[in-house]
């Protein structure tokens, strides 16, 4: 049996059965929220160990924003290998595709969980090899199957060994 | 103590318009207070209704967002339009805001809060609220803004559509209670009228939400379809004027009505803090219907108070005088003397019955039906 106004009454019993919900906002710079472990953030992480300075990287950048200079260092035992002089990613005009992090054969270049990189500079968005180097080892499983495979969060620190798939 | 020191040096007279300045001072001072407060109480309010949290920033739970926001509009650039009417421009927030503030001199608080117990209080309170369109039609038109003419002409339209239902549902009280004086009005209520005259309540609260300009009546600053009506041109200080005002006329609007339905300041129902509790839902009905409803258009708005609640509001009048005949000759009542509690009583079950039944009647109504027909077609169309 519908009576007049009922349908201006269900309208007013919804927005008050919301009223008493949880509000759904996130209170930003105290809470934050969890992000998915494929997450590509505005960061890369770098294993130096895995790096064999082959460029691969750079080669498959859509827009050729990774620069690397490198020198081959002799090595007794082993061969020749090169040392990494300049890493540097342009964060600033980067598109987060990571197809630089598919490129990557020996799993060196992973992408990271960051969000909250905001600089007043372009230039200061150029993440520099020392910037890499010192950076959390916090990979995410963008193009990193092997993570997945564990279970992986994205949230814990791996190291050299833990991140990719062949042995050094 | 103050009055005999002050009365050493000055006449009777002059103290007591002293002390009438000094009362006056401090009520409209507290009605600010409560402007402000009522504006943060409606943003967060809304925003839980859209899960949102609202306004949580400035003191606790952001209670001082109001005053945050005032100080903000106070220190900004006072802005007037190159082409508008410079002094009607000016004048207009004043012609808004006065209307609301002289609303609260013959508001009964308590017994014995109260500026100025007028014999005739609610016929002042409605005929000085209708003033405030006259400085909504000012501001429109001094604005010289095609968004602020609209909003203006869209006021002035419906100022007489929804004036009259509002007199003629607050009739039926005055002719329960044998008054036009606020404090018999609520004096009268052995019985909160609300259940004596429910229809009469609904009537008055939406025609009180068409004169308060609030959703689902708030044509004419309809922000999604003029940008901000006849205050689109207006900011800081003049602006702060405007839009505290709505919240102003909103608490006291509320107020009337929780004096004429909701049993006032009665001892019954409590006194002065269940007055500001009764006070409250009303507002909070007004946020509420805020939170929920969507604009009507404007030959709804002419549509809904001239086919729907004048008829029925005058039909309520003619019901209510028989049913006061009935129970004075059952009951042995004398014409003026007050209705008894079993009288009202009487009356309220009829009235609940006939409220009901009309809800259950309307729906077949042939006129409406056609009215919502129309409705139907042009939704059709948009879709």
């Amino acid at each position: 049996m519908r009576f007049f106004g009922y349908g201006a009454l269900q309208g007013l019993m919804v927005t008050l059965k919301y009223m008493f919900r949880k509000p759904f906002t996130t209170q930003y710079p105290e809470e934050r929220i969890t992000t998915s472990p494929r997450f590509r953030g505005n960061n890369f992480v770098w294993y130096e160990e895995r790096c064999t300075g082959c460029s691969t990287c750079a080669k498959a950048c859509p827009l050729g924003i990774i620069r690397i200079v490198t020198h081959p260092e002799s090595h007794p035992q082993v061969g020749s290998d090169y040392q990494i002089d300049v890493f540097d990613i342009d964060t600033g005009r980067c598109m987060f595709c990571a197809l630089c992090v598919e490129a990557c054969p020996y799993d060196a270049l992973h992408m990271g969980g960051d969000f909250e990189k905001s600089e007043y500079e372009r230039e200061n968005l150029v993440i520099s090899v020392d910037q890499l180097r010192e950076s959390p080892k916090k990979p995410q499983t963008q193009f990193r199957p092997q993570l997945e495979a564990i279970d992986y969060s994205g949230e814990d620190e791996l190291d050299e060994h833990e991140a990719g798939r062949w042995s050094l | 103590m103050q009055i005999e020191v002050l009365g050493l040096f000055l006449s009777e007279q002059t103290v007591s318009h002293v002390m009438m300045a000094i009362k006056i001072f401090v009520l409209i001072n507290i009605l600010l207070i409560i402007t402000t407060m009522l504006t943060y109480a409606e943003r967060r309010i809304v925003a839980r209704m859209q899960n949102r949290i609202g306004p949580n920033r400035v003191g606790p739970f952001g209670v001082l967002q109001g005053f945050a926001d005032l100080v903000k509009l106070v220190t900004k650039e006072d802005l007037i339009p190159s082409n508008a009417d410079k002094i009607i421009f000016s004048l207009a927030p004043i012609m808004i805001m006065a209307p609301a503030l002289m609303m609260f001199a013959v508001m009964p608080f308590s017994p014995n809060l109260v500026l100025a117990d007028l014999d005739i209080g609610i016929f002042y309170v409605i005929a000085i609220a209708s003033l405030g369109s006259l400085g909504v039609f000012a501001a429109g038109w001094a604005s010289n803004s095609k968004y602020s003419l609209y909003g203006a002409v869209r006021g002035v339209a419906q100022l007489i559509s929804y004036e009259i239902p509002l007199v003629l549902s607050v009739t039926a009280v005055v002719l329960l209670a044998g008054s036009l004086n606020l404090q018999d009005i609520v004096g009268a209520q052995k019985l909160p009228f609300i259940f004596v005259q429910p229809l009469a309540f609904v009537i008055t609260l939406f025609a009180v939400a068409a004169e308060l300009n609030r959703t689902p009546f708030d044509l004419n600053e309809a922000d999604s379809e003029i940008v901000a009506g006849f205050h689109t041109e207006y900011s800081g200080t003049k602006f702060a004027l405007i839009y505290g005002t709505e919240f102003l006329a909103a608490f006291g609007w509320s107020l009337v009505i929780a004096l004429l339905f909701l049993g006032g300041w009665n001892p019954s129902f409590g006194g002065l803090f269940f007055l500001m509790i009764k006070t409250g839902s009303i507002l909070f009905l007004f946020f509420w219907f805020r939170g929920t409803w969507p604009r009507v258009r404007i030959d709804q708005i002419l549509a809904i108070a001239w086919k729907l609640m004048f008829p029925i509001a005058t039909v309520n009048i003619l019901i209510t005088g028989a049913q006061i005949l009935f129970v004075q000759q059952v009951f042995g009542i004398f014409p003026g003397e007050a209705l008894s509690i079993q009288a009202l009583s009487v009356i309220s079950v009829m009235n609940i019955g006939l409220f009901v039944l009309l809800l259950f009647i309307l729906p077949f109504n042939k006129g409406l039906s056609e009215f919502e027909n129309q409705m139907r077609v042009h939704q059709k169309g948009i879709e």
